[in-house]
């Protein structure tokens, strides 16, 4: 099995990094949901739209960013925490994979650490090499996070690498 | 009765792709196949097996159509490519086995051949002393399969507790033989939403398609892996998983190249089949609290009042006129977002199969999962070996207090899948996934 941040002790609200919390939700935000757009490179879509997020059915696809410690070393991560059963079994086993740490530049990304060497499976032959989460806007120029996936397969003895969004809306708070 | 412009529309918004869902490990899919057609009638018989009512095997052992047994009464396996193992085949490739429809494809073809592998194990392994022994072993296995794995995953847990745990199992009064066309016409079709696009069959990807080779011996290409199908509950093994119990059916499935030189379009047979019924879900909902107020009371059943995400840009055909099939897969997206299915849904297939496994005439009631693995003998005793070594330990046999308590407070018997295909895959092939005969 690939690597998995499941067993990290999730942090307290007060124990959160300030920088990481335009990232997370706190115990006081819902799961936010998988939205538009969402894109796949098309010399990979046929390959990669049955497990990515964003293009099987209607059903809301749940998750949160959630900040915790690597129980081991102690050092604080964003990992991603209550996915909804309808994400692929693969595709899950990279969220779970996925420790985060936000850019120091003025306009901060979250950027993935170690998800190449974490042992996820490829799907239809393509691996995740690469995670970024970027804020963005929606068609309707609403303010979403975009993740951008990068994906390597061997295609002819040749790597062809190719990118993947999707998008979701910041946390909100658990409505009563 | 939709008209045609309707039922084109509908089948129209029902062909999509649906999500996975992970909680179903992708060989339960394969298991509805299997008991559906123990016990519904084929719609073209291609031989003269007749299945009864009854959950008992008899797709495997045979009725009119005897299944070839040798003189040990073990099955006879054929080979297929490689000299793997594969259901015994005539010179003209068609499979030597009761009911042909299991072999429409190559995974039910080996889910066959895996409990005829059982059959025979059981006599290899002295677990069992004769044919009818075997026999007897084998169908109270399945239907403990049927009843602990395959029908807590999928129903709805008030209604599979009011039928498999407390014994109160004729909520809709339906007969028991004939099974009712509810289920076989529309119910128990929920399943053709859970096939997927695609497998991983022998390391490579093959697209739903290509599994449909009826009358051909097996090649290592199409060889199923069990644990590739049938992980552990409740626990990431990494197994492929279904798709969701929702409206949309994968495109693949309105195509599907069976019978062999012919093309089916699976959404539209099934909506056809179910319009044969006559009424409309909603009304059949209407019918059964009419018949039996306590419906709404002990199961929340009431007409279902939304549409499932995916159906709601349907146009010109409302949720009052969906037929049966649509209905209940409706019901399973809204109600439980496509993880089992609906009450109503469920209502049905819980009160159908619990009247075959009542046929079968092998298990007790309510069914006491210790007490039934105790009385499968040393079969049971290797099975809780093979849980301990796999850390899923199994109820050990209870006392008559306990059996008076559990069924006073079906709470204490109810503490989720503890017996799963996954046991008799490990008992059946320990070390690996290559098979033996």
């Amino acid at each position: 099995m690939a690597d998995s941040t499941q067993n990290y002790p999730r942090l307290a609200d007060n124990e959160i990094p300030p920088e990481f919390l335009p990232w997370v939700a706190t115990s006081q935000h819902a799961a936010t949901e998988v939205t538009d757009p969402c894109y796949i490179d098309h010399r990979a879509v046929d390959d990669l739209y049955f497990y990515h997020p964003g293009f099987r059915g209607s059903l809301p696809q749940l998750f949160k960013h959630v900040a915790a410690v690597d129980p081991v070393t102690g050092e604080p991560w964003i990992v991603v925490d209550a996915l909804s059963n309808n994400w692929d079994e693969k595709m899950a086993e990279v969220m779970w994979a996925l420790k985060f740490k936000p850019s120091t530049d003025p306009n901060p990304i979250l950027l993935a650490h170690g998800i190449h060497e974490a042992g996820t499976r490829d799907m239809h032959g393509w691996l995740v090499t690469g995670w970024k989460v970027a804020t963005g806007r929606d068609t309707h120029g609403d303010k979403v996070h975009q993740d951008l996936i990068e994906w390597t397969k061997t295609v002819n003895g040749q790597p062809l690498e190719i990118v993947s969004i999707f998008s979701w809306r910041p946390y909100a708070p658990v409505s009563v | 009765m939709l008209t045609p412009q309707q039922r084109s529309a509908l089948v129209d918004a029902m062909t999509g792709d649906s999500p996975s869902v992970r909680t179903i490990d992708v060989g339960y899919t394969y298991i509805g196949q299997f008991i559906a057609h123990d016990i519904t009638e084929p719609a073209h018989p291609r031989n003269n097996h007749h299945p009864t009512a009854a959950l008992d095997l008899d797709s495997l052992y045979g009725t009119a159509v005897p299944a070839a047994i040798d003189a040990r009464g073990r099955f006879e396996i054929g080979r297929g490519e490689g000299d793997i193992p594969d259901l015994l085949r005539d010179a003209s490739g068609q499979a030597r086995i009761p009911d042909l429809r299991n072999d429409e494809n190559v995974i039910v073809a080996q889910l066959h051949l895996f409990w005829q592998r059982f059959h025979n194990f059981l006599l290899d392994q002295s677990l069992a002393k004769n044919f009818d022994e075997a026999r007897e072993l084998t169908i109270k296995t399945f239907l403990l399969v049927v009843v602990e794995d395959y029908l807590q995953l999928l129903l709805a847990p008030k209604v599979f507790e009011q039928y498999f745990r407390r014994g109160q199992r004729h909520w809709l009064n339906l007969p028991s033989s004939p099974v009712p066309l509810l289920f076989s016409k529309a119910a128990f079709r929920f399943g053709h939403s859970m096939v997927r696009d695609f497998y991983e069959l022998a390391g490579r990807v093959r697209d739903t398609a290509e599994l449909f080779r009826a009358d051909r011996p097996l090649t290592a290409d199409f060889h199923v892996a069990w644990r590739q199908f049938f992980g552990w509950p409740d626990q990431a093994t990494g197994v492929p998983d279904a798709l969701a119990i929702d409206t949309l059916v994968t495109p693949t499935m309105v195509r599907i190249p069976f019978p062999p030189g012919q093309q089916t379009n699976i959404v539209e047979k099934n909506i056809l089949a179910s319009e044969t019924l006559q009424h409309t879900g909603m009304q059949l909902v209407e019918q059964f609290l009419m018949q039996n107020p306590e419906l709404a009371s002990v199961f929340d059943l009431a007409p279902q009042t939304q549409l499932s995400p995916d159906l709601k840009k349907l146009k010109g055909v409302t949720l009052a006129e969906l037929p049966l099939w649509p209905y209940i897969l409706n019901e399973a997206a809204v109600e439980a977002g496509g993880e089992r299915l609906g009450t109503f849904g469920s209502l049905i297939c819980a009160e159908v199969l619990a009247n075959s496994i009542e046929d079968a005439g092998l298990l007790s009631w309510p069914l006491q999962l210790a007490d039934a693995l105790t009385s499968l003998g040393a079969l049971g005793t290797r099975i809780r070996e093979v849980a301990a070594v796999h850390d899923r330990p199994l109820p050990a046999e209870n006392s008559p207090a306990q059996n008076n308590a559990a069924q006073n407070n079906p709470a204490q018997n109810n503490r989720g899948r503890l017996f799963c295909m996954r046991h008799l895959i490990e008992l059946l092939e320990p070390t690996s996934d290559t098979p033996r005969s």
